[in-house]
């Protein structure tokens, strides 16, 4: 049989085989390209533009009417109307007609001649070109001439041409204007209808596009859905942002970022003008609202254009994804994850490493770039702008977490984080001043030195202190290491004590005595005139103390003083302890950020006052306490240093030490702490030494503390500088779960319960107020992510209940195994703010140019603003103002008013020193249906809304302003200068922000004024409280301020508290000058030029000479300007020239101006031209008059009474008064007599 | 109180009708008044609404009906004993001694008590200005002088936008600033026999305190009313307010050293009769003994 086809191949079955599977293949390809086409996105953007539309719709509506309140259409029909019958008249007018005819005319006319130009023109270049060829390839001369001419011919014709063009277009011109009077109206109105069209034009543009009214475009647009054709630019569009530098983490690999959030996210970047939000939160559900703080984020303007920055590089999460839960969203609490998996089918995914961030911590994400943190929380553009993340960064440095757990910034000279870590101890110094390449830490210890601890505390208070800081003193930061869940079984309850004991036993033995300061013989110290005191030179500044005349002062920076006397020692030996520290804080412990209060003794009157003893005496009123000594049993004493010992000894060796006493070991074999074992001493106080030492080594006491022997010890606990990224199997939950399920609370009960409650109460809506919910969302949400073992949950709960994790581990632990992290006392919320932060250290940072790199003047101004709360400085200075939003009325606003009294050109050098900031808020408030802009006012808040008062009339805020704002209503600009005041009505006013710092002034000031008698004026009491640091660096040279703060000298004598001395390193201090200069200096850096200076004198000079040529005659300018600073008013509140004050020196309602002498090495010479001038527009509560206005002619004859004159002459005195000091008085040097010389 | 003083706050009651008006026609917009006077540097911007203040007005005006106006009289005294040393001893002054103190001591008359405990310089009046009073619009200066190195007078009254001059009857220079709330604070130096013009532009809550910080004894209070329903009391205790239609009123009593004796003393004016409040307070709140 021939091997045909057929015999091969059942060519039917074939057949059939091949349709079959054709069919198969394209319905296969069609069921793939519906699957692939079936996106949620493309729903999200089709529902986008229904609200988009319907948006547009509205708006349409809304432009159909007029400002004038008459319909659009109405407008227009009539502008049509009118306009055919000016067409008519112009169509009957034979002069128009005339004219316009000849105006075509013209118009054609020009065109042939501007087109016949323009090809002269070119050919004119052609023989341009001809002629500077023939030059360069060097023709004959023949040839040249030749060219030239011909160029010469074309010049010509063009030029002749350019003539006629030109007087076509005269022509034209005159023609035009000609017809100007005819068409004037016409042009009108047309501009009129253009106008009125022009808005509605391009909302129904935009509607056009995204819902058309046309039934062939509406198909089109949905045709263009289809899959395939959606292929050929559809409006359904995968947005992407692409980061080439911003790379993304995917297990070893690291890709570029591609971020679609956008194509969803679709009114995330969408910003009006004044960056107001298009779709804002509240009116518009996720996916599609605006970005919240569109002056950070997303707008090109802002520091993180969406562009650059994309969205996962914050967010984290699944940037490429483009479902909602492929994008690996981040729930903020277990009842919103119940909700979306309801919803949208939400599932976790453990397999993605970084989804993206819960509300709640997102802003964990900012400490990736933002090493220095403290611009997250402090900055004058952008305010708090990650307040979470910056409190968790507080806290830790507050609390003092790095003393066991570094965070180290570094890896090796390469920044990868925030740097919190010890400075380094004496003995590690050398090693640091030998590399420079390494960098040492910056932190100090944040508790007490221990060093002298036997002089200063009671001794048995040590242990008392020891077992339960809290029980002692409820706000203490030091953290309780005893009595938690982990050592309350029998073995701890015997061990506890020993360990309590020997530690105070521990530090006794090490503590030295030093040299105290004694009272003057017979002085009695007055408690009563100590509580006074105690107020009036500041302390409550840092220290809070329970009493009724101190309420309201809660400054928390330094400890608690009320119990104070409880731990101090008994009688004289504390007192004078006491008394020492006081005067000089920096003798006991020379790291403490105490400063020197310069307490020194006084006169007052007869009687001699020594403020710190009297303070001293104050604080250590109460006697009537005792502690007995701390009890420990000798068995458990000895279990422990077995305990301890067993790593050294062996077990027979350890029976043997026990009963003899005689450690077996020789000397060179001794490990670390065993040495004590080997004394003279009695062997249960060896035993004592030895156990205490071992035990200040396991719970890393001198993380905290100076302790003697333990310079060089390492920190105890984890470092955290990639915590962030700890893989999550290396945690150690152990029986979290199981100890969550029956404990957990505060009060003993259930976690697991609690949130399962809370959960309820969350899906019934029943919670009694926000605030509850939210705290139980919280709970719930970090006990979801420690059940997932998350990283969250487990820090959460490290910190609230640290020894939790021990929970029934210690039934296989030995004692010394435990786990030793102390219990903090922190509220959730804290906790959460703390876990924000450290969940931001991942040590991964991204390319350089992502890392937050502040120009050089925000650069000092965030460093300075460090050290500005190291010291708290600002619990004294106000270094902010206070704010108030009013809406104004554009008719009758107008700023402040120039007055006669103003010199012009102090005015101007004020706003050259200090620019107006701008006033206008972009937002309106509704009052009685009419919008009226509001306006922003910054100073210092006077008046707020008596709580008694029930008029709401009177229900007033008073501002004075203490900076020049400029303000631009109706097109109308005015400004305010400082000093200005705003009263505003309550129900005008928008919102008051009141200043963060000087909370300890401004209580101070409350204090002063309802209390008592005769209360204090707002003016009065700011005059004798520490000045507000507004302006700082326009107003004092930065060489001054350096050296102010390391070595602080009395100014102001009104200030019953001094500007004390703290231990600030020259860094620090140089940090602070150049802070403040950075913040308020136009110029940075600033460096005066002293030609100009001689030149403003000179002109000075000279203008004296011209105007007032009589007084000239009989006076030098100096002569004149001395005299007028040293006879007239300056000397009636200020030491000057050698002129003493006047007045009672020592009365407290004197107003005594600061000593004149050094003015120049202060004060910038344009700061105290406008001073001089006008001292409210520096300081409105100054007590200083407007010494010399404008329009008066005083202290004739010194420049005739000119008071312009007269104030730039006490100026140029005071700059200088050294050289006219010489001048006028000479330099005598005083001849020794001839007995003194031998 | 000297009677020159007397005069000086009645001049007040009567001017009080320029401020009127301009209350009365302007505090249904949002008000803002261009401050600045010849030396003062500073403006007052006002911002005022008007919605709940109808509301509050009418209360008033059902209280108070039209009729025959009665006026309210009264004592004031002192409950208990309180003497204070004087400021400075004659001759005893730090500074000036030519003419501060020069042969008499300066008294503090923070606490002036006149015969029979009688209290003076206590200030008395309407809390709120009623709604049916309108000011006839007549304004006249009022003055405040420094002689001897004394406030003259210590306690005074003015008028929302009554011009105010401040003068110096001394030989000697001195200086006046002004601590009020809700108007401009002035400080201005007063050279020999110089005078000050200024005024305060809208009412004030309490009274104001000016003082000289040459001479840090020297001090004066002025309440800067929007009517005329205002009193201080003389060295008699004695005080009255007149002109008022019948119905009930709330009454302020505030005194420099106590601050508010009274925050809502509620009195009834009867028509064409005097309705008679004697005070008393305890010396314990001017700072006495205990």
């Amino acid at each position: 049989m021939p091997a045909t086809e057929k015999y091969l191949r059942p060519i039917g079955k074939l057949h059939a085989v091949f349709l079959a599977s054709v069919l198969s293949l394209v319905f296969a390809t069609i069921v793939i390209l519906l699957i692939d086409h079936d996106d949620e996105w493309r729903d999200w953007q089709d529902r986008f533009a229904q609200i988009e539309a319907s948006g547009l719709h509205e708006e349409l509506q809304k432009a159909a009417i007029g400002s004038d309140g008459v319909p659009i259409a109405k407008t227009e029909a009539a502008l049509h109307d009118e306009l055919a019958l000016v067409n008519s008249q112009l169509a009957g007018s034979a002069k128009y007609q005339e004219l316009a005819a000849s105006m075509a005319e013209t118009e054609r006319q020009l065109d042939l001649a501007t087109r016949s130009l323009k090809n002269i023109r070119a050919n004119r270049d052609v023989k341009r070109a001809d002629y500077d060829l023939s030059i360069e390839q060097n023709l004959s001369a023949t040839l040249r001439n030749e060219r030239y001419d011909a160029y010469h011919s074309v010049d010509n014709e063009a030029e002749s041409q350019e003539e006629v063009v030109g007087q076509l277009d005269l022509q034209l011109r005159g023609l035009s204007q000609s017809l100007q009077p005819f068409i004037k109206r016409r042009t009108e109105i047309e501009g009129q209808l253009k106008a009125l069209s022009a808005g509605k034009t391009r909302i129904q543009d935009a509607l056009d596009i995204i819902d058309p009214d046309s039934i062939a475009r509406r198909f089109k647009r949905k045709l263009m859905t289809l899959p395939i054709i959606d292929g050929f630019n559809s409006h359904h569009k995968v947005i992407q942002d692409w980061l080439p530098d911003m790379r993304i983490a995917l297990g070893m690999a690291r890709p570029a970022r591609f971020d679609r959030c956008r194509t969803c996210h679709l009114g995330i970047d969408r910003f009006g003008e004044g960056n107001r939000p298009v779709f804002p939160e509240g009116q518009f559900d996720q996916p599609f609202t605006s970005h919240p703080r569109p002056d950070l984020y997303l707008t090109a303007s802002s520091p993180h254009p969406v562009q650059g920055f994309g969205c996962t590089s914050c967010h984290d999460g699944q940037g490429s994804a483009t479902s909602f839960n492929n994008a690996q969203h981040g729930p903020n609490d277990p009842h919103v994850k119940a909700v979306w998996s309801t919803e949208y089918g939400y599932a976790h995914n453990h397999f993605w490493e970084y989804p993206m961030h819960s509300g709640r911590l997102l802003e964990s994400g900012c400490i990736k770039c933002h090493h220095d943190v403290i611009e997250l929380g402090v900055h004058q553009k952008y305010g708090a702008s990650a307040p979470k993340a910056y409190r968790g960064w507080e806290l830790i440095r507050e609390y003092g977490c790095f003393g066991c757990h570094e965070i180290n910034g570094y890896d090796g000279k390469r920044r990868i984080g925030p740097d919190i870590r010890l400075e380094p101890s004496p003995q590690e110094a050398a090693r640091y001043a030998e590399d420079p390449a390494l960098n040492p830490g910056t932190m100090r210890k944040v508790g007490p030195s221990l060093l002298h601890i036997s002089q200063k505390v009671d001794p048995n208070w040590i242990a008392v202190w020891t077992k339960d800081p809290v029980a002692f003193r409820p706000s203490t930061r030091m953290p309780r290491f005893f009595g938690l869940t982990n050592t309350i079984d029998e073995h701890g309850k015997g061990l506890s004590p020993v360990e309590i004991a020997a530690i105070s036993h521990v530090l006794q033995k090490q503590s030295t005595d030093l040299v105290l300061d004694q009272l003057q013989d017979g002085y009695v110290a007055d408690p009563v005139r100590g509580k006074k005191l105690f107020m009036e030179k500041g302390c409550l500044a840092c220290h809070q103390y329970d009493d009724p005349d101190f309420k309201g002062a809660d400054q928390t920076f330094g400890p608690d003083l009320t119990a104070v006397t409880r731990k101090i020692k008994k009688g004289k030996d504390g007192f004078e302890w006491l008394y020492t520290w006081i005067r000089n804080p920096q003798k006991h412990h020379p790291r403490t950020r105490m400063p020197v209060t310069f307490l020194e003794p006084y006169q007052d009157g007869p009687i001699t006052v020594d403020p710190a003893a009297d303070i001293a005496a104050f604080l250590t009123q109460d006697q009537s306490w005792s502690y007995a000594a701390p009890e420990y049993s000798q068995d458990g004493l000895v279990a422990l240093a077995r305990l301890h010992l067993a790593g050294s000894l062996t077990d027979k060796e350890l029976d043997v030490f026990m009963s003899t006493g005689d450690y077996p070991r020789r000397d060179s074999q001794l490990k670390g702490d065993d040495a004590v074992l080997v004394t003279d001493e009695p062997f249960n106080e060896r035993l004592l030494t030895y156990v205490g030492k071992r035990s200040i080594s396991r719970y890393g006491c001198y993380g905290c503390h100076e302790i003697a022997g333990y310079g060089a010890a390492k920190t105890i606990g984890t470092g955290l500088h990639d915590w962030g990224r700890k893989d999550p199997s290396r945690l150690a939950p152990e029986h979290i779960h199981e100890f969550l399920h029956h404990h957990g609370q505060a009060d003993g009960s259930s976690t697991a319960e609690y949130v399962s409650t809370s959960l309820k109460q969350a899906a019934a809506q029943s919670f009694d107020s926000q605030e509850q919910q939210q705290a139980a969302m919280r709970t719930a949400f970090f006990y979801d992510s420690l059940i997932s073992h998350g990283r969250p949950g487990f820090i959460f709960q490290k910190l609230r209940d640290p020894r939790s994790y021990d929970y029934r581990k210690t039934e296989t632990k030995k004692y010394t195994e435990r786990l030793v992290m102390p219990q903090f006392k922190l509220s959730e919320q804290d906790i959460e703010a703390i876990s924000t932060f450290v969940l931001g250290l991942i040590a991964d940072p991204p390319e350089a140019k992502y890392i937050y790199k502040p120009g050089d003047r925000q650069r000092e101004i965030n460093s300075g603003e460090v050290i500005l709360r190291k010291y708290n400085c600002v619990a004294c200075h106000l270094n902010d103002l206070d704010s108030i939003d009013v809406g104004v009325d554009p008719a009758t606003f107008t700023g402040t008013q120039e007055s006669p009294s103003f010199h012009s050109d102090a005015l101007n050098e004020l706003l050259e020193i200090s620019p107006p900031v701008r006033a206008n808020r972009d937002e309106v408030m509704r009052v009685d249906g009419v919008d009226l802009p509001v306006l922003r006012f910054r100073g210092m808040l006077q008046l707020t809304p008596d709580p008694e008062e029930s008029d709401p009339e009177a229900r007033n805020y008073s501002l004075t302003t203490w900076e020049p704002a400029r303000s631009i209503l109706n097109g109308q600009s005015s400004t305010t200068l400082p000093g200005h005041l705003v009263v505003a009505n309550e129900m005008a006013t928008v919102r008051v922000i009141p200043s963060t710092t000087g909370s300890f002034s401004k209580w101070r000031v409350l204090k002063a004024m309802p209390d008592g008698f005769a209360p204090k004026p707002f003016e009065t009491t700011w005059q004798s409280g520490p000045p507000p640091l507004h302006g700082e660096g326009r107003k004092v040279h930065s060489e001054w301020l350096y050296e102010y703060v390391l070595k602080p000298h009395k100014i102001r004598h009104t200030v019953g508290l001094r500007m004390p001395e703290f231990s600030l390193s020259q860094a620090e201090a140089s940090g602070l000058a150049r802070y403040f200069e950075a913040r308020d200096s136009v110029q940075y850096p600033f460096k005066a030029d002293p030609r100009l200076a001689v030149a403003e004198f000179d002109r000075h000079a000279a203008a004296y000479q011209q105007n007032h040529p009589l007084r000239a005659k009989t006076a030098s300018y100096d002569q004149e300007s001395w005299s007028m600073l040293t006879t007239t008013l300056c000397i009636k509140c200020h030491a000057v020239g050698g002129v003493e004050f006047k007045s009672a020196p020592n009365d407290p309602n004197v107003t005594r101006g600061p000593d004149l002498e050094n003015v120049s090495r202060r004060l910038k010479a344009e700061w105290l031209k406008v001073w001089v001038s006008n001292p409210k527009w520096i300081t409105p509560y100054t007590a200083m008059p407007l010494p010399f206005p404008a329009d008066k002619k005083d202290f004739a004859p010194l420049f005739e009474g000119d008071a312009t004159a007269q104030t730039l002459g006490v100026r140029d005195a005071l700059l200088r008064y050294d050289q006219i000091v010489r001048e006028i008085h000479g330099i005598a040097i005083k001849q020794a007599a001839a007995k003194d010389v031998k | 109180m000297k009677d020159g003083d007397k005069t000086f706050y009645y001049r007040g009651w009567c001017a009080s009708a320029f401020f009127a008006g301009l209350v009365s026609s302007g505090c249904d917009t949002t008000l803002i008044e261009p401050g600045g006077g010849a030396a003062s540097p500073a403006a007052v911007t006002v911002y005022r609404l008007p919605a709940p203040v109808v509301e509050a007005a009418a209360t008033h005006v059902a209280e108070q009906s039209s009729g025959v106006p009665g006026e309210i009289e009264g004592r004031i005294r002192l409950k208990g004993s309180l003497v204070l040393p004087p400021l400075v001893a004659a001759g005893g002054s730090a500074v000036d001694k030519s003419v501060c103190a020069k042969d008499a001591p300066i008294p503090d008359e923070s606490l002036v008590i006149g015969d029979n405990s009688a209290l003076a310089n206590v200030f008395i009046w309407v809390e709120k200005k009623p709604a049916w009073f309108k000011s006839d619009g007549k304004i006249q200066p009022a003055k405040a002088d420094q002689l001897g190195c004394i406030f003259r007078p210590h306690a005074t009254i003015a008028t929302a936008g009554q011009p105010l001059a401040l003068l110096n009857s001394d030989s000697v220079t001195h200086n006046i600033q002004t601590y009020p709330a809700l108007n401009p604070s002035i400080n201005v130096n007063l050279p020999p026999g110089a005078r000050m013009d200024t005024e305060f532009k809208r009412p004030e809550q309490k009274p104001v305190a000016a003082k000289c910080s040459i001479h840090p004894w020297m001090q004066f209070w002025t309440l800067v009313v929007d009517h005329p329903f205002a009193a201080v009391s003389g060295l008699d205790g004695a005080f009255k307010v007149s002109d008022l239609r019948p119905g009930k009123y709330k009454f302020r009593v505030w005194h420099e050293r106590a601050d508010y004796l009274e925050r809502s003393l509620e009195v009834t004016v009867k028509s064409g009769e005097v309705t008679k409040i004697d005070l008393e307070y305890d010396a314990a709140r001017f700072g006495g003994a205990k």
